[in-house]
């Protein structure tokens, strides 16, 4: 890390946090399975923004590599997310969540 | 290891007739029974040469439980082969008897099943080298019992025969196990033969207070299995099974494993509970024999007579002569089974009928069943020249010291040829009480009756006359007098028999009377019944009545408040994923709301 920090890390902490907030938002809000993906897609991100911000504060690479798992996982989590959703499309000719509720009590 | 295959042969005939038994008919299931305890004969007689090299055999299967001594080891010394070969040859012939004894059907498989078991496990009482084995084998004894007593399923006397001998058997069965804990903590052993030093050498006369107590539990279980008084109670009704399983039970492999017991263990068991083996042993020998003298069923005299004559055989134990106490088990089990067999015969060729006061006539017609069962009487009336003769004598010497023990050896002596002589009259001498079709036993029957009358006949007199020995050292011979006594007291407790009851059961209505009295056994089992089976019933009525309902009440209760709880909880699986999203995120900010305040 050589140099000075062009910007001070409570800003990316600030930035990660809204976006994560941001992403949470839009989970709860679309009913569109695709765009609830895609938010949480946000908040992961965000969440690595977080990591790799502290990594840089604190001069480790922890974070760092916490931040390569998660795009890893979040590959994964993409893959089957839209299988489940492909699935749900082919039943139900919709993607809408508010449609999908049979498993209600 | 020759040794080896006794038990776990027969245990192989079992796991077969187990696994595929139920494919086999009733015919080729008996078969492997009979022959895989056949081969275990057949390995027994092969051993008769080394063990007259080496009189002590052992074979380790093995290392088992951690207690010290507790091994899978057998061990073959002193009676061990002349037991094994009567296990398995007397056996091996009532299993072969069954063949043609058991009805069509099934339930050949459950019952060869339960025989093969049952004599592996006998042999394990005989061969095993420690408590702990031998126990194992005792369990199965009473397991096997259990199973065959109540082979005929549908009668609820059987059922309720079966319990009973499992459950008496259970009293003995605890002390025996407390008394193998006191064995093993006290010698820090289990292995019989170490035990055996260990009583010799470090407690020598007066055995230690631990030593004493546990001799008595093992003299508690003993009495429970042999049938000894107060614990005799389940063998009469025991009589609920098949024949040839009253014959197995009483000759071969259950009511003597008492006095096997007594006999492998004499070294070790404190010389007050010997005492007291050979006193209960003649209390029990007499009693038994006055019961039996009113019975009217003819099993149940052969059952009684067996209490009386295991009675015989505590006594001879308990006095250290253990020579007198085989050769008297050994023979007890060839005439018993002969009478047992010959009485199955009766009841087959008459379509189940055992009551004395209907049968009679029968020796025309069952000639044969008639002979053998005469050899078999004479057996057990101690006559000349049956093999009961020569043993009953070797007992009455070893208690020709005590004229309580004598008294009570001739007495029974006598007794038993007046019993003996009134079941042989009334079924084969006596007039007819009604024609009957009567049909004679098949082969299969009449071959192991004919065997075993010839044993019956022949075996008393070799042994008598030091051409067969039995491995033990035996005690003095029978002075003259004593052979005059009780041989006069034996014919004319049969002739007395004979006389009173040869016009048949109608005739004799005097004598009756007077028998009859006893036939209750004295009210033993009533007080049980009184004492110990009612009340136990009343408590669990009482508990059913009361307790089962508040039971059910309390399990319904749990029911129902699961249902009414889920009910009130369905309501949050609304299956909407944006709800559950919301619970979550709402969840996690006051999470966070709470610890960033704390």
């Amino acid at each position: 890390m050589a140099g000075a920090p062009l910007m001070p890390t409570a800003a990316y902490l600030l930035l990660g946090a809204f976006l994560f907030a941001l992403g949470a938002y839009g989970v709860v809000v679309r009913t569109n399975a695709l765009a609830m993906l895609i938010a949480v897609e946000l908040m992961l991100n965000a969440v690595n923004l977080t990591f790799v911000a502290a990594a840089r504060q604190f001069g480790e690479l922890d974070g760092q590599v916490v931040a390569f798992f998660v795009i890893a996982v979040a590959a994964a989590e993409v893959a089957v997310g839209l299988a489940i959703v492909i699935d749900v499309a082919r039943r139900r000719g919709s993607v809408d969540v508010d449609d999908a509720t049979d498993l209600r009590g | 290891m020759t040794l080896l295959l006794l038990p776990l042969l027969p245990l192989g005939g079992a796991l077969v007739i187990a696994i595929v038994g139920g494919r086999l008919g009733r015919r080729t299931t008996g078969a492997v029974g009979t022959a895989a305890i056949a081969l275990a004969f057949g390995a027994a007689i092969s051993m008769v040469g080394s063990v007259a090299e080496r009189p002590r055999l052992e074979a380790q299967l093995g290392p088992w439980l951690p207690i010290p001594g507790a091994d899978l080891s057998l061990v073959l010394e002193g009676a061990g082969l002349a037991l094994a070969l009567m296990v398995t040859g007397v056996s091996a012939l009532i299993a072969l008897y069954s063949i043609g004894y058991l009805p069509r059907g099934p339930g050949a498989q459950r019952y060869f099943v339960a025989l093969d078991l049952f004599v592996a496990a006998m042999l394990l009482i005989v061969l095993a080298g420690n408590l702990v084995l031998l126990f194992a084998g005792w369990e199965l004894v009473g397991l096997c019992s259990y199973l065959l007593i109540g082979h005929d399923r549908e009668r609820p006397a059987a059922g309720h025969a079966a319990v009973k001998a499992f459950v008496v058997n259970r009293v003995g069965d605890a002390a025996f196990l407390v008394g193998i804990f006191l064995f093993a903590a006290t010698a820090k052993t289990v292995n019989i033969g170490e035990l055996r030093t260990t009583a010799i050498e470090h407690l020598g006369p007066d055995t230690g207070p631990a030593f004493l107590v546990a001799s008595a539990l093992v003299l508690v279980g003993a009495l429970a299995k042999s049938a000894q008084l107060p614990l005799h109670v389940w063998l009469p009704d025991a009589m609920e099974g098949p024949t040839p399983v009253s014959a197995l039970i009483h000759a071969a492999t259950m009511v003597t494993a008492g006095v096997v017991l007594l006999i492998r263990l004499r070294a070790i068991l404190s010389p007050e509970v010997l005492v007291a083996a050979s006193l209960i042993g003649a209390a029990t020998a007499l009693f038994a024999a006055l019961v039996a003298l009113g019975q009217r069923d003819l099993k149940r005299v052969l059952a009684w007579s067996t209490i009386s004559q295991v009675g015989l055989m505590f006594v001879a134990a308990g006095l250290g002569a253990v020579f007198a106490a085989l050769f008297h088990l050994l023979a007890h089990a060839f005439f018993k089974a002969t009478l047992f067999l010959g009485a199955g015969a009766v009841i087959h060729a008459t379509g189940g009928e055992q009551d004395l006061a209907r049968l009679g006539g029968l020796g025309r017609r069952l000639r044969w069943t008639a002979v053998t069962f005469a050899i078999g009487a004479l057996g057990l009336a101690a006559l000349p020249p049956a093999s009961g003769f020569f043993s009953k004598e070797s007992i009455a010497v070893a208690a020709i010291d005590q004229p309580l023990l004598l008294a009570t050896v001739l007495l029974t002596g006598a007794l038993s040829a007046f019993y003996a002589a009134r079941i042989f009259t009334l079924v084969f001498l006596a007039p007819t009480t009604g024609s009957r079709p009567v049909h004679g036993p098949p082969a299969v029957m009449v071959l192991p009756l004919t065997l075993l009358a010839i044993v019956t006949l022949g075996f008393g007199a070799l042994v008598a006359a030091h051409i067969l020995p039995l491995g033990l050292g035996r005690e003095s011979e029978t002075p003259e007098w004593l052979l005059i006594v009780s041989s006069v007291l034996g014919l004319g407790g049969a002739a007395l028999g004979w006389i009173l009851y040869r016009r048949g059961l109608p005739q004799a209505a005097g004598i009756e009377r007077i028998v009859g009295r006893a036939a209750g056994g004295f009210g033993v089992d009533r007080f049980y019944r009184l004492m110990l089976v009612r009340p136990f019933a009343a408590v669990a009525r009482e508990l059913d009545q009361r307790a089962e309902p508040a039971n059910e009440r309390a399990v319904d209760g749990v029911a129902t408040l699961a249902t009414r709880a889920s009910v009130a909880v369905r309501r949050l699986q609304s299956g909407s994923l944006r709800g559950y999203e919301t619970l979550l995120l709402t969840g996690v900010v006051i999470l966070l709301a709470f610890w960033s305040l704390r």
